[in-house]
């Protein structure tokens, strides 16, 4: 890169002297024997020193040599010998080429200076913005991403990876431009204690490999693996500067990362205590009831009359559907725990998803408080069966523990052109104020200490795996009231409904 | 297989639930035999010749959904599956294998008992009216090669689509058809996700038929559709 931008300038300035001294020559010729020999001296002075400025300093020693030629050729007497004649004449060549020697050297030593200054002036400004790149609150994946990026775009490498400390060893972070092959990547482990400086792996199958380590304080963060064009010493230098920036970066993300990950285990471990607790509870309560049921029904001395046994039997019934309710809950939430939950979504009536919600409920009498307004007929919706009446049935059973005996819940439906939104309200208390933004978070006890916390922290679970929310707001005549929404399926008029004049015969 | 008792086979690994089957299933005057896997169930539908399966979808040995296609390769015998609620899939599967319907774990006698009833009755009528030309399923019957359809003895203006859904659900009345099943075979291959289209189908079907909630055509919620006499109580 920049020996073809220095060949070219030497070309230009070389081609700028001959065609300079071509013009002054030619301008002087006819009066050459009019003007004094000093005159075109300082006129011959000018190709040359305009071939230092453009070109450097060599192209002013072929242009002091050319000058010297030209003057002693055309414009010294005798005129096309070498042979100068007078010796006034000799001083002035001598003082000419003195003079010019002398110049080229100063404007040269000039020029190379403002080079230099705009050479450093550009690297401090490269680096600044490739550094400005690693600011900013990034992932630690994203932030490493951002370096091969900047590295591979700045330095024009063929690819750049990023390898990081693994558990046993590197392991790439990230990679720009092409992949690196397996065989190359085996190639960069280093040996133990390499010095944090570019060093080149060259053999004969890669010969532009070159890695260059990342530390902070002497602690190894990282290795920087480049591929592609042979690196210039102040690029080196700027790719230097840049890694120690990039180790610092990486170093605190990656403490930020293990931050948040502690942060995250000791909420897991809270969670699994807080559920052991609640599960426990809940799974106990209907246990309890059962067992007792069942062994006073198979005591032999125990005498019952039918009403008592037939209640007896019935409370180990609606207890099994209590726990077998709880059970589907729970099982729902290991799968969301486990990130396993993707809806299985299929096209169906609003109305059948509704009457399978209230069918989940089991046999229970508190089913007659539900009432069901506005459903419309053969409105579609896309949505997982299963996880929206589950849905629906946990917003029911927490509607009905708060609603007073005998006063209804509510499903209502209604639809705008994009959507169905679903709203279930009781007639309980509402939510209190401070709830409101804690309701669906799991194992939230109510003042019951029951489940219920845990069905509409599912219920929201299931929502959101949807791509929707729950809203809950106290409605204006009391009670709570609990909306989403789904996506509305249009039916169009396809082939698929056009049979309608068709008879069967 | 006229007034002689019901048998009926009972394949499911837990002891303890085939206990309380043969128990139930034997007050209520079922014969009862019990198969603790799959081929030996397999053995035992021969060997006992039941009139109906009682099948546990999670075997040890062979897969339930196997086993009703195993099974059918031979056999018309009408399977019940017993299958956990989030089995939704394999529920499907086993459906689409030759399963006839099916019971969500847990159940209660009272429903397995309706279920069981249903598909025997239904499982004689397909027998008694194999070579007719008419089928018949509570009030409707269905004139095979006339293509017309009576409720109660008043003709039912079908269309051709309307007829097609209706006859295929009566050729095996009782039989849970997913909705993949009908829209492959009356729509035809390429078809199968538009569930809602053939729902459509169906409530237009349900008015005509004077079946506004579903008690003659039933909805089986994510899974399809059967067709049952009015008067199978469920």
């Amino acid at each position: 890169m920049l020996n073809a931008r220095k060949w070219r300038e030497q070309i230009i300035g070389l081609a700028l002297t001959v065609v300079l001294f071509l013009a002054v020559s030619s301008a002087m010729f006819p009066f050459r024997s009019h003007i004094s020999v000093a005159t075109s001296a300082l006129v011959l002075v000018i190709p040359v020193i305009w071939g230092v400025v453009i070109g450097g300093f060599g192209v002013g020693l072929i242009g002091i040599a050319l000058g010297f030629l030209v003057y002693d050729f055309i414009f010294i007497p005798p005129y096309y010998t070498l042979s100068v004649g007078q010796k006034q004449n000799w001083i002035a060549l001598g003082v000419y080429a003195i003079v010019v020697i002398l110049v080229s050297r100063v404007v040269a030593n000039l020029k190379d200076a403002r080079s230099l200054a705009l050479e450093r002036e550009k690297h401090a400004r490269q680096l600044f913005e490739l550094s400005k790149l690693l600011l900013g609150d990034k992932e630690l994946s994203e932030l490493l991403e951002t370096v091969t990026d900047s590295v591979q775009l700045a330095f024009h490498f063929e690819s750049v990876v990023l390898l990081l400390q693994g558990s046993e060893k590197l392991e790439v972070g990230a990679a720009s431009g092409q992949a690196l092959s397996n065989e190359d990547l085996q190639k960069l482990i280093p040996n133990a204690g390499v010095p944090a400086t570019l060093y080149r792996i060259s053999d004969d199958q890669s010969p532009s490999l070159s890695s260059l380590a990342l530390t902070v304080a002497g602690r190894p963060v990282g290795l920087l693996v480049m591929r592609g064009t042979q690196t210039q010493s102040p690029d080196i230098q700027l790719l230097s500067t840049f890694a120690n920036n990039a180790a610092l970066a990486i170093e605190q993300a990656q403490l930020k990362q293990q931050a948040l990950q502690a942060k995250l285990l000791e909420e897991t471990d809270r969670w699994r205590r807080a559920l052991l607790g609640s599960v426990s509870h809940d799974l106990r309560t209907p246990l309890a009831s059962i067992k007792t049921a069942a062994s006073g029904l198979s005591d032999p001395s125990a005498s019952l009359d039918p009403s008592q046994r037939s209640e007896l039997l019935e409370t180990i019934s609606a207890q099994t559907d209590r726990l077998s309710r709880l059970v589907v809950n729970l099982l729902d939430m290991t799968r969301i725990d486990a990130g396993v939950l993707a809806p299985r979504q299929t096209i169906i009536e609003i109305s059948e998803l509704i009457e399978e919600g209230i069918s989940a409920l089991g046999d229970r009498k508190a089913k007659e408080q539900i009432v069901v307004r506005n459903c419309p007929n053969e409105v579609f919706v896309s949505a997982d069966h299963a996880l929206i009446s589950q849905v629906i049935a946990n917003l029911l059973e927490n509607a009905l523990r708060y609603s007073p005996q005998g006063q209804p819940v509510t499903i209502d439906v209604s639809t705008t052109p994009a959507e169905v939104l679903l709203a279930v309200s009781d007639s309980g208390p509402g939510v209190p104020p401070g709830l409101k933004e804690h309701i669906f978070e799991m194992f939230k006890k109510d003042s019951g200490g029951g489940y219920a916390g845990l069905g509409l922290a599912i219920a929201d679970a299931f929502v959101s795996a949807h791509g929707g929310h729950i809203e809950v707001e106290n409605a204006p005549s009391g009670g709570a009231r609990f909306s989403f929404s789904l996506p509305l399926v249009p039916l169009d008029e396809s082939e698929f409904l056009s049979d309608q004049d068709t008879p069967s015969r | 297989m006229n007034s002689s008792v019901t048998k009926i086979l009972l394949v499911d690994d837990d002891r303890s639930l085939l206990r309380a089957l043969e128990i139930g299933l034997g007050a209520k005057g079922y014969e009862t035999a019990n198969s603790r896997n799959g081929n030996d169930g397999l053995a035992q539908a021969v060997l006992f010749s039941p009139d109906l399966i009682l099948l546990d979808l999670g075997l040890p040995d062979l897969d339930g959904i196997e086993f009703c296609r195993k099974f059918r390769t031979f056999s018309e015998t009408p399977i019940l599956v017993l299958s956990a609620a989030e089995d939704e899939t394999r529920k499907v599967a086993a459906l689409d294998a030759g399963a006839d319907d099916y019971v969500t774990k847990p159940f209660g006698m009272a429903e397995l008992e309706a279920r069981i009833r249903v598909a025997l009755r239904h499982a004689r009528g397909r027998h008694d009216q194999n070579r007719s030309t008419v089928t018949t399923v509570g009030a409707i019957s269905i004139d095979w090669e006339r293509r017309i359809v009576t409720n109660g003895g008043v003709t039912v203006d079908l269309t051709a689509k309307e007829f097609d859904l209706l006859s295929y659900l009566a050729k095996n009345s009782g039989k849970v058809y997913t909705h993949h099943q009908i829209l492959r075979d009356i729509w035809g291959r390429g078809y199968g996700e538009e569930t809602h289209y053939l729902r459509v189908y169906i409530n237009r079907l349900r008015k005509k038929l004077g079946d506004p909630d579903g008690k003659i055509i039933k909805t089986n919620p994510g899974i399809g559709y059967q067709l049952l006499d009015c008067a199978d109580e469920s």
